[in-house]
């Protein structure tokens, strides 16, 4: 992923401030999405799909770098942590479908909810981000809209061969990946600190550029249902499941 | 790929009116023991949810026993969304839901509410043509229309009013509905008295009336002829109740068909006008459906009544008649009119009981008191528990 660069524009302290922990959000959700396809290499017996795994891997450490880059550009530092409360559960939830080999709720959990969040994230920070950075955020998220199409394909399949245990399957993983993503995204840190924030909670200052954490989650959940629906999930369950989620 | 459940036969396209409906509908999908979802988190998060079918039904009909399948899909265009400011973004929603309709496998779509605006004022021949080939698409409004102007005939005759010296106030003159229902009843009535905000559209329809004999005059609003009026017909489409009855003569029937609804009730004034929600159909052959969110929005006093412009979908699958019957803005004649009105009595499709959100009005003609063949009380899903049922 390279953008041409520019001069970087002159900006405040409250949007760099902003940025800095977006950018800390990014870096540790894409150092996830590397983790994650890594594991799921073992998951495939064909040769080639092995190594379009270790490929999506490798665009994810690719997007990690480029959002280091930017936030350097930027002047900032980034809290790299994949560790962090709120990703760790994320990826114990992945982890636990690796060791089960079910490769459709890996699927799932990274191509379907970890990329609409993703995706709807960047494509609205980069219109809230100025100059290059908004052209960094822009070109990762079309990029990962490609790894969705690709796994929507799949996924067709899978929930065409067995509608009803599909279905059960995506919901017991959304209580456990979306609770967590929408807990993120939420108005309050119902779950407590991200631990990504430099300072006090980021969703406090995103009006400072423009952001709102209102918009931000209807867009994810928009991106979300939108994804269950080409997949062929029933547009009543999966307005349940969203329902539920924590606000 | 990507087809949500084996293929229907129509497709009713709608959007709720009011945001307790929404609560109510988001409520019942939401676990009790969980925290309720004010006003404002629904505010923030509904506007985001992609048009979708929220029920699958089954109609029969009375003629024959003939079933159809179909599907009502929601576009979540809310309350907020219905101002010209969002037209845009309804648009988007709407093309959205006729796309959902697609996949669903419908035949036909009925566009109900403010989602017909995509047809209106199109040319019949692009009537569904481009949009969604293999789909045909119809706005509802003919039996809209032929359900508004047999409601008013049959509450004019039975409170007494002799059509012939009435006179008719019709609000929304110009639009597809109101304009149908001024060339049906305007050579019935003594006089007509036409409302609507397009001076010059409004010039246009009165100036066509009067060549047909009618008695007519053009007004921009409403409130100055309400005392003039002996029946009113709402048909304007309009964001919230914005038309004041108080003025209205005590005598006077007034059929709301707006949706949202136009008037806004003067609880507090007696005597007062007989309101009823007109353009509403009972199905005698009732529905089934397994959903659960049907009661949440289709809380009338007696079961399986819904919207003709919903209801239309469902009449054209029973007649196998998957074509845009209704399209565009002023091609609603009156022999249309009565043609759907056949056909919807062949199925089993009648004039819903009249009611207003107080409930049922408690003189009905003989033919009002039928009840739909299902029975109620074991039906899957059965009318509102909340509302008296007479009043």
């Amino acid at each position: 992923m390279t953008v041409a660069a520019q001069s970087p524009p002159i900006v405040s302290d409250s949007y760099r401030s902003v940025f800095a922990d977006i950018l800390s959000q990014a870096v540790s959700g894409e150092l996830i999405g590397m983790q994650n396809y890594a594991a799921m290499v073992e998951l495939y017996d064909d040769v080639e799909e092995q190594i379009e795994a270790v490929e999506h891997a490798n665009n994810e450490c690719g997007h990690a770098m480029a959002f280091r880059q930017a936030a350097r550009d930027l002047g900032v530092e980034v809290i790299e942590n994949p560790r962090a409360p709120y990703w760790r559960r994320i990826r114990e939830a992945f982890l636990g479908q690796v060791r089960k080999g079910d490769r459709i709720a890996c699927l799932l959990i990274q191509e379907i909810m970890l990329e609409a969040f993703a995706v709807s994230m960047y494509h609205a920070v980069a219109e809230a981000a100025v100059g290059d950075l908004g052209r960094v955020f822009d070109a990762i998220g079309s990029e990962e809209e490609g790894h969705l199409e690709h796994a929507i394909r799949e996924l067709q399949e899978a929930r065409h061969a067995d509608p009803d245990g599909f279905e059960d399957k995506a919901h017991q993983l959304h209580n456990e990946v979306m609770t967590v993503l929408a807990e993120m995204v939420g108005a309050h840190d119902a779950a407590g600190p991200c631990e990504l924030c430099h300072g006090s909670c980021v969703k406090d200052s995103l009006h400072h550029v423009g952001l709102s954490t209102s918009v931000l989650r209807g867009k994810a959940l928009a991106f979300y249902l939108q994804a269950l629906d080409r997949i062929g999930v029933r547009g009543d369950r999966s307005l349940e499941w969203v329902a539920n989620l924590p606000t | 790929m990507g087809s949500q459940s084996a293929d229907i036969d129509f497709a009713l396209l709608g959007h709720q009116d009011s945001w307790t409906t929404i609560s109510r509908i988001v409520h019942a999908l939401r676990d009790a023991r969980r925290e309720p979802l004010s006003l404002d988190v629904l505010r923030e998060i509904v506007p985001w949810i992609p048009p979708r079918a929220l029920a699958h039904l089954t109609v029969a009909s009375l003629h024959d026993g003939r079933e159809r399948r179909g599907a009502y899909i929601d576009t979540f265009i809310t309350p907020d969304d219905l101002d010209a400011h969002s037209l845009k973004r309804m648009l988007a929603k709407v093309a959205a839901g006729i796309a959902c309709a697609e996949r669903e496998g419908a035949r036909i779509v009925a566009l109900g509410g403010f989602t017909s605006i995509v047809l209106e004022g199109r040319q019949p021949s692009a009537a569904g043509g481009e949009m969604c080939p293999g789909t045909a698409l119809t706005t509802g409004n003919t039996l809209t229309a032929a359900l508004i102007v047999k409601g008013v005939e049959r509450a004019a005759s039975l409170r007494g009013i002799d059509l012939a010296h009435a006179t008719l106030l019709i609000v929304g003159a110009t639009g597809d509905i109101g304009s149908a229902c001024a060339r049906y009843l305007g050579a019935r009535v003594r006089r007509l008295l036409l409302v609507a905000r397009n001076r010059e559209r409004l010039e246009r329809e009165a100036a066509t009336l009067r060549t047909t004999g009618a008695s007519v005059r053009a007004v921009f609003e409403p409130q100055s002829l309400l005392a003039d009026a002996d029946l009113v017909i709402c048909a304007a489409s309009l964001p919230a109740p914005a038309i004041d009855l108080a003025s209205c003569q005590p005598h006077a029937i007034v059929c709301d068909a707006g949706y949202p609804k136009n008037a806004c009730t003067p609880w507090r004034i007696e005597p007062r006008a007989a309101v009823f929600w007109g353009g509403m159909a009972q199905v005698l052959g009732g529905w089934r459906s397994e959903s659960k969110l049907l009661d949440a929005f289709y809380r009338f006093p007696l079961p399986y009544i819904a919207h003709g412009c919903m209801l239309e979908g469902m009449l054209l699958a029973l007649e196998d008649r998957y074509e845009p019957f209704s399209q565009g803005r002023g091609r609603i004649t009156s022999e249309r009119i009565d043609l759907i009105w056949e056909m919807a009595h062949r199925h089993g499709f009648v004039l819903a009981p009249f009611f207003d959100e107080r409930g049922l009005w408690s003189e009905q003609a003989p033919n009002d008191s039928r009840r739909p063949t299902v029975d109620a009380a074991t039906a899957p899903y059965s009318g509102p528990v909340e509302w008296g049922l007479c009043r």
